[in-house]
């Protein structure tokens, strides 16, 4: 082999290793080296219905509402567009959130979360800021003009979103934004 | 102008000049001469009109509709008066005098334009009736007749002829008026200059007022043109012409049919001046159908939003969009509520193919938006332009 074919190979080898490990690092790097919390679902059918609703949205992070009325429980569920959604609100506390299936879960309820799912390894909010910041787009973005904003761009998205009651273990209706509702579905009479 | 209408109990009748975005439409100088019913050759010429005749800021002409007014004859000998005077008819001419139409040399009355234009037409607006697109310089302005053309900022003008006080504000001559003639609930911490946009919720106009020396004024600006264009903002050049619906129910309508027919948002601004509908340009819609809107970044104390456009600002009191698709409903979705929470200075609405929602957002525990109401204000039938 000629000695400048035998360097030449060696050095788009080295760099071609080089790019490789650093894309590598980079592409793993990015978001796993920030630990989140973990959230495991109690609630079977939350369980399923986020299951199907992210195979629809493909959602990176899910809003999930929860309210218990009686002894049933209310969801909604709504895609987290924009990282406006998650900034957390000056005199507010930030919201229990935890990651589920490679998707990030923010929730909105009160107590009664416990009830229907557990999360664990607890980190500082601002690691869902870090690991949501390059994800998610801005909402709102200035318009500068010779250094000087002149105006907000906003952008106003209405993406699916699902809500739910379950009773007892069981899913008593569902009703989605794009014109489902369960409800609307006859039983058939008995014969 | 000719006005004929029942008179259903004495009394007196206003008359209130407004464009079709329900603006005041103010004039020099507006008086009422009334034709008496029954009497066909007689008619009522108030030589010396009654001050109750004659406008009072411009307009808002009061006439009396008692029965011997209504039924007066100029012939004054005439004792006969019309036995039946219950639900009688009003005969009301409207007359405009001295207005003024200037045309780039704003501010005030140049002086070579002579005055008198008895029934002259519209005090304000574009000759042409059309405009927009053509910059600043070409727009209208309104002067009260014999205003000085060189005021600055702050110097007032009370016309000889109707007593009606102005103030220039710079950019447009402004009516000083009374506390009672402010609507809504202006703020109390005035000053120089300040904002005060008063939205009709009912009838869906709103009205902008500054304060000016003093008082409350409102600017006596140019008719809207059909078409007009945002200015000052290099990346959106080559963006199409907004349109100004200054009719709301044909903005309604528009986006009504819109939401319908089609898988892509449409969004608008309610304004002072009407509806301005954005764009469809790449500009103001993203990849996904989803809409974008610009807002001025107004000077904070005010409050309020503004785009600056070739017609001057234009002050916004709201923002419409579209939820598109025969199955869209009128809830709004994060984002709304997250920009109903940010803006809640503005009004928010939502159409669908078959209704239109107002709402409001509130904070939740975590100070994420929630909605706090949402209201149907219109559906398709009710928002309809009459026939």
């Amino acid at each position: 082999m000629n000695p400048k074919n035998t360097v030449g190979f060696l050095v788009s080898t080295i760099l071609t290793a080089l790019l490789l490990f650093y894309f590598a690092h980079v592409a793993n790097g990015q978001n796993n080296t920030i630990l989140l919390q973990k959230v495991t679902i109690k609630d079977k059918v939350l369980e399923k219905n986020l299951r199907y609703f992210v195979d629809n949205t493909n959602a990176k992070a899910v809003s999930v509402l929860l309210e218990k009325r009686d002894s049933a429980y209310l969801y909604n569920l709504s895609v987290i567009d924009y990282f406006e959604a998650v900034a957390p609100v000056k005199g507010y506390q930030t919201p229990d959130w935890g990651e589920w299936k490679n998707r990030i879960l923010v929730f909105r309820s009160g107590s009664e979360l416990n009830q229907v799912c557990t999360i664990s390894d607890t980190v500082a909010y601002d690691n869902l800021l870090r690991y949501l910041r390059p994800v998610l787009p801005n909402m709102y973005k200035p318009v500068i003009v010779n250094g000087k904003k002149v105006a907000d761009n906003i952008t106003l998205t209405h993406n699916l979103e699902w809500t739910f009651r379950v009773e007892n273990g069981r899913e008593i209706w569902l009703w989605t934004n794009d014109g489902y509702d369960s409800r609307d579905i006859l039983e058939p009479k008995p014969e | 102008m000719h006005i004929e209408t029942q008179v259903p109990a004495d009394g007196f009748v206003a008359v209130r000049m407004q464009n079709r975005s329900k603006t005041p439409v103010w004039f020099d100088d507006v008086w009422l001469d009334k034709t008496p019913q029954n009497t066909p050759n007689a008619k009522a010429v108030f030589d010396n009109f009654p001050a109750l005749l004659r406008s009072s800021k411009g307009f808002a002409t009061q006439a009396d509709t008692s029965p011997q007014e209504l039924y007066r004859a100029t012939d004054d000998d005439c004792e006969e008066e019309p036995n039946t005077v219950d639900g009688g008819m009003l005969n009301v001419d409207v007359n405009v005098k001295a207005t003024r139409t200037n045309t780039g040399t704003p501010p005030g009355n140049n002086g070579s334009n002579s005055g008198g234009d008895e029934g002259g037409g519209p005090a304000v607006g574009n000759p042409n009736g059309e405009g927009g697109g053509s910059g600043n310089s070409n727009t209208t302005i309104f002067s009260p007749y014999g205003a000085p053309n060189n005021a600055k900022r702050g110097d007032s003008y009370r016309s000889p002829y109707t007593g009606v006080l102005y103030v220039w504000d710079g950019e447009n001559w402004c009516i000083v008026l009374a506390d009672v003639d402010v609507k809504g609930t202006p703020p109390t911490n005035t000053y120089q200059g300040r904002n005060y946009v008063y939205y009709d919720e009912t009838y869906g106009y709103s009205i902008r007022y500054t304060y000016l020396n003093g008082h409350w004024t409102l600017p006596v600006e140019s008719v809207d043109p059909k078409k007009i264009k945002v200015v000052g903002r290099d990346e959106f050049n080559e963006e199409k012409d907004y349109r100004l619906y200054q009719k709301p129910c044909e903005a309604y309508e528009y986006m009504f049919n819109k939401a319908l027919a089609s898988n892509s948002e449409v969004g608008a601004l309610i304004t002072e001046r009407g509806i301005i509908m954005l764009p469809n340009s790449s500009a103001f819609t993203n990849s996904d159908g989803t809409k974008q809107f610009s807002l001025g970044a107004y000077p904070s104390d005010s409050g309020g939003y503004f785009m600056e456009t070739t017609d001057g600002k234009v002050y916004i009191s709201g923002m419409i969009h579209t939820h598109p698709g025969p199955f869209a409903n009128g809830t709004p979705s994060p984002t709304d509520l997250q920009t109903a929470l940010d803006y809640n200075s503005l009004g928010h609405y939502i159409i669908t193919g078959f209704y239109m929602n107002n709402f409001t957002a509130d904070r939740d525990a975590a100070g994420k938006p929630k909605l706090a109401t949402v209201q149907t204000v219109y559906n398709q039938q009710t928002a309809k332009c009459p026939q």
